[in-house]
């Protein structure tokens, strides 16, 4: 064992100094960047690289700083507070950087910063808005203003009179996505300047960010006469809200913070009218700001959102100051002088001309500047009005307001989403869950094990769609355009499930059951990550059919969702019909039952096996496409949610009884109605706690499922 | 005796190594803390993977768990005895720590017990998505929690209503990074000898043949249910003190955030376990530490990372079902050579 120790510690040794042979060469100064390059929020990383990158070009283009050039060392951190750890001590104490620039996210702006102090290393947050980022020492540093601020400036904005270039609303409903540090934050600080200026919160709502279905939250929301709803979440999930706001017959504006960058692109006509705080507007006339615009045009073909710019900013005002500073003496010494000299210029930040505006650091080196309100209109973004920050001291009053929020007793939840529009939501998502429950429970009772890639071949299907879709440029089908897409995503999904089947199960024929379990494990996040590199990582517009929403006694009865219901009840019959009705059925039946007979009795087993899995996949390219149809937009395909539909369809099919048909479809219904009631009446926040939860009761009390026989296994 | 002292006392030694011969706060040091980290984490799901042939895949869970149990004992019960938050260097202060692991040990193991006691009962698959759920289920409770208190809101809150302040979705913003790679290679060091011991003990024995033959086991009188529990608890606190030390770790005292323990993170342990051989201890440690390298020189083409490590695991069960080493160890193979 103690040899063992020590030949791992050596071989550690040598690795590690082959990493730290990257030091850092005389003559330049080194710029570090940390930031989520890939994991969920990619696409914020991502711009903040591309404003950095143009800034440190754009600064060696015009001679370096006192003539050498300006190197920036980036590294992905995943998105993970762990990951952070080891990318800033690697910036810091290897590449000698003089600077480290990033995070968007505030907890991750956090842990870097953590680093960053402890090595007095300055570091500057481009976009992390939470006000206890630069709490963590005075060598941390943002160009961004904070969520406190962003708060006050829509409550501002809500109730100032239309006079003051305001809202003049009193009476507003507020929705949190619980899954964000930043939705959580800047959700707290709106509620309390917005009750302080006078305005009531006739609703409080909570989602999961990534949730796809909110009409139970949205429904008390509409009937709690709402005058406009603030939704401080990421765009992704806004668009989605906007949308289903709308079908419910929500009429008011929807207000957000800046996390609501770019969603005018996925929003469509839901969306228009709405406002949301903002560093900048790209819409601007400010000369520095068109400049900026154009030249990062040139550049990546996009128009740049804010964390481009502040991401610029960030570097141009790293470079401000290093300008005045005299060059970095040699050794390390020099470099530890030069860090300690930049964090006291960086602290008497006052007046700094940027993109985002004129930036002063205040005492808490948080930027203290004015932020701009923008008004959604189609795909312009104009700006509707720009708020200064208050005079005197606003972290105490941003304090107050919230300790006389906390004082304030609970208030009655006002509304309700009504029971029909409950049951008929719980039916459409039941029938969704009961369509793909059939994929895994088919395969269960025939191989044994949990198929984890069913929910791949779901995405997939309705990735396909999109695909065909875009490529036939259907941006608005027809129902019989519709079908053929479907049949289209059907045919490419039924040939992904055949060649999984093939290549990675069929081996393992006579393995044991946990290493076909693995695999499919593999097989999943496989298709996931080529899924992200082949489609993108962004969020998906979906072609929508030409759609009607009857009212029928209080009840928003949306076209798409009858045509879905009935959709997946019509496959459904078709199944059992094929099951226990057809010949290839009873083989099917024969082989689940014992393979090795069914083989004597002259069934081709692997044949009907790979049916089986074809089978499975047709159903979950029809659910692919009832969701791209149902929210019009897709997540990314390794987006969480994917993998969430395929969990709870397995719960479904575990529910009604794994192996059995019927069971599957009971399963999916039960499980639907469940969770819309749940959100309903109990809490969303913990709706998918609840759906767990059943699991363990039902597998506790009933192992075998509501409708699944008790089978004793058999030497 | 002789076969606990020697070891205990080269664990000692190998800690002493780590502590005074890598610069504390260094590059190097912060890779042997996630080596070290990774290690407890793939030796322990191999109790339950490797050795009883159960699979669990949400082990993050459990070092959730840990994680958040030591941090309310050494920011909250700290600030009882103390007085203040602040990071104490002083006997009292690591002891806190030490008492911190091993609340996040015990806490964690009584969570491995509520979740595995009913589906450990069924069969295997059954576990797999339990603890997956179980996974989300802690997620979801963590985020909905208050934010951190600061020392000067202490006096606002009772004392038992503080433990539930734990930062939502930012994560536990306050912590103090106590741990140093001393505690990392002692944690280490007991995890591999714990899990050694086991596995060549009698009960060893039963654990495998539930591995082997779960019908033969239980006719030839091993209570299966038993053993399978016993294995998913001993795992779950070994996760809890990876919890534990991950929650302190250098530089950053607040790793702890919800996100950070979600599906991805289980996942890559059982990558480990299943590249290291299930069943093979020296196996899942030189996993361990050749992913956490590997993921590290791969920093700037993370894009590819998870399509080669998806793939990877396909292959690895389709051309060595066993992993790499199977269920044999490191020194196995050199005795074999030599003969």
């Amino acid at each position: 064992m103690v040899h063992d120790f020590v030949s791992t510690l050596r071989l550690c040794c040598l690795v590690t100094t082959a990493l730290l042979a990257t030091a850092a060469r005389g003559d330049e100064v080194v710029l570090g960047e940390y930031g989520s390059l890939t994991g969920s929020e990619a696409v914020f990383g991502n711009s903040t690289h591309n404003g950095l990158v143009m800034a440190v070009d754009e600064i060696n283009a015009k001679g370096g700083i006192h003539g050498d050039k300006v190197r920036l060392v980036s590294y992905d951190d995943q998105g993970k507070t762990s990951e952070v750890g080891t990318a800033v001590t690697r910036l810091i104490t290897n590449d000698k950087v003089v600077v480290v620039l990033g995070e968007v996210s505030s907890s991750l702006s956090i842990a870097g910063g953590q680093v960053a102090q402890q090595h007095a290393t300055p570091m500057v947050s481009p976009s992390s808005t939470n006000a206890k980022v630069t709490d963590v020492g005075d060598y941390v540093f943002r160009v961004c203003f904070i969520d406190p601020f962003q708060g006050y400036v829509m409550a501002r904005f809500a109730t100032d009179p239309v006079a003051k270039h305001g809202l003049g609303m009193k009476r507003l409903a507020i929705l949190i996505d619980q899954r964000q540090a930043y939705a959580q934050g800047l959700g707290k600080y709106f509620e309390a300047f917005f009750v302080k200026m006078g305005g009531t919160l006739v609703a409080t709502e909570s989602y999961q960010g990534g949730d796809q279905d909110f009409s139970a939250q949205l429904g008390r929301i509409t009937s709690s006469g709402a005058e406009a709803l603030y939704v401080p979440g990421y765009y992704t999930d806004v668009a989605n809200i906007a949308k289903q706001a709308r079908a419910l017959g929500y009429k008011g504006p929807l207000l957000g913070g800046d996390g609501w960058e770019s969603v005018q692109m996925i929003g469509g006509d839901a969306i228009s009218g709405s406002y949301y705080s903002n560093h900048y507007s790209a819409d601007e006339e400010r000369p520095a700001v068109r400049r900026f615009v154009s030249e990062y045009q040139r550049r990546y073909h996009e128009v740049p959102d804010s964390m481009a710019a502040l991401g610029y900013d960030a570097a141009m005002l790293v470079r401000d100051k290093l300008e005045a500073l005299p060059p970095q003496a040699p050794g390390e010494q020099g470099l530890i002088a030069l860090r300690k000299a930049l964090r006291d210029a960086l602290a008497h930040t006052q007046g700094f001309a940027a993109v985002t505006g004129v930036i002063s650091l205040d005492d808490h080196r948080n930027a203290k500047k004015a932020a701009a309100v923008i008004r959604l209109d189609g795909l312009h973004t104009p700006l509707a009005t720009t708020i200064d920050p208050p005079e005197g001291d606003f972290a105490e009053e941003a304090r107050a307001a919230v300790a006389a929020l906390d004082r304030r007793p609970e208030a009655a939840r006002e509304g309700s989403a009504g029971l029909g529009q409950l049951l008929l939501k719980g039916v459409a998502v039941g029938s969704l869950y009961a369509l793909l429950a059939l994929g895994y429970t088919m395969v269960y009772g025939i191989l044994q094990f949990i198929n984890f890639a069913h929910s791949d071949v779901f995405m997939l299907g309705a990735f396909f769609a999109l695909r065909f879709a875009t490529v036939f440029r259907m941006t608005r089908p027809s129902a019989l355009q519709a079908t053929g897409l479907l049949l289209l995503s059907m045919a490419a999904c039924a040939l992904v499930g055949f060649l999984i089947e093939r290549l990675a199960y069929r081996p393992l024929r006579k393995a044991p059951r946990l290493n076909v379990l693995i695999t499919a494990i593999g097989v999943s996040l496989f298709i996931e990550n080529v899924g992200q590199l082949v489609f993108g990582k962004n969020v998906f517009q979906f072609p929508q059919l030409t759609e009607t929403t009857l009212h029928i006694g209080g009840i928003a009865v949306r076209s798409v969702e009858v045509v879905a219901i009935l959709g997946a009840a019509v496959l459904m019959v078709g199944l059992e019909v094929l099951v226990y009705r057809t010949k290839i059925g009873r083989a099917m039946r024969a082989v689940a039952h014992d393979h090795n007979v069914a083989g004597l009795m002259g069934i081709p087993v692997d044949r009907i096996i790979s049916l089986v899995f074809v089978i499975g996949s047709v159903l979950a390219a029809a659910g692919g496409l009832i969701v791209g149809l149902t929210y019009g937009q897709l997540k990314q395909p390794a987006d969480a949610s994917w993998v969430l539909y395929g969990l709870k369809a397995f719960i479904a099919a575990v529910i009604g009884g794994i192996g059995n048909i019927p069971g599957a479809m009971l399963g999916g219904l039960l499980l639907g109605l469940t969770e819309q009631l749940v959100a309903g009446y109990l809490s969303t926040t913990f709706r998918d706690a609840i759906a767990f939860g059943l699991l363990i009761v039902i597998l506790m009390v009933r192992p075998s499922g509501l409708l699944g026989r008790r089978v004793v296994e058999k030497v | 005796m002789g076969r606990t002292i020697v070891p205990l006392m080269a664990i000692g030694l190998l800690a002493a190594v780590v502590q005074l011969g890598v610069p504390n706060g260094s590059y190097a040091a912060k890779i042997l803390f996630d080596i070290g980290v990774n290690i407890i984490l793939a030796v322990s799901l191999n109790m339950v993977n490797g050795l009883t042939g159960q699979f669990s895949i949400g082990h993050a869970g459990f070092m959730a768990v840990g994680a958040y149990t030591s941090i309310i004992v050494t920011y909250y019960g700290g600030f009882s005895i103390f007085g203040d938050v602040d990071k104490h260097l002083t006997l009292g202060g690591e002891s806190l720590f030490l008492a911190s692991i091993f609340t996040a040990a015990i806490v964690a193991a009584v969570t491995g017990l509520v979740v595995g006691l009913p589906s450990l009962r069924l069969r295997g698959d059954y576990l797999a998505i339990v603890t997956l759920g179980f996974g989300e289920i802690i997620r979801v409770l963590l985020q909905a929690t208050p934010p951190t208190l600061g020392p000067d809101e202490m006096s606002d809150v009772s004392w038992p209503a503080r433990i539930i302040h734990l930062g939502g979705a930012l994560g536990f913003s306050h912590g103090q990074s106590y741990n140093s790679l001393a505690w990392t290679w002692i944690g280490v060091g007991i995890t591999l000898l714990v899990a050694y011991r086991i596995r060549e003990s009698s009960h060893g024995r039963a654990f495998l043949s539930v591995r082997e033959n779960d019908i033969a086991a239980e006719a030839i009188g091993v209570d299966t249910t038993r053993y399978k529990v016993t294995a998913f608890v001993l795992a779950a606190a070994f996760a809890g003190v990876a919890g534990a030390l991950f929650a302190h770790q250098l530089g950053a005292g607040t790793a702890s955030r919800p996100e950070e323990f979600n599906f991805m993170k289980s996942f890559e342990i059982v990558i480990m376990v299943v590249l290291g051989g299930m069943g093979s201890i020296s196996g899942a440690t030189i996993a361990a530490i050749v992913l956490t390298l590997l993921s590290e020189a791969l920093r700037s083409v993370q894009d590819y990372r998870l399509i080669a490590y998806s793939l990877l695991l396909i292959l690895v069960m389709i051309l060595r079902p066993n992993g790499l080493l199977g269920t044999r160890e490191l020194w196995h193979l050199r005795k074999k050579k030599k003969s």
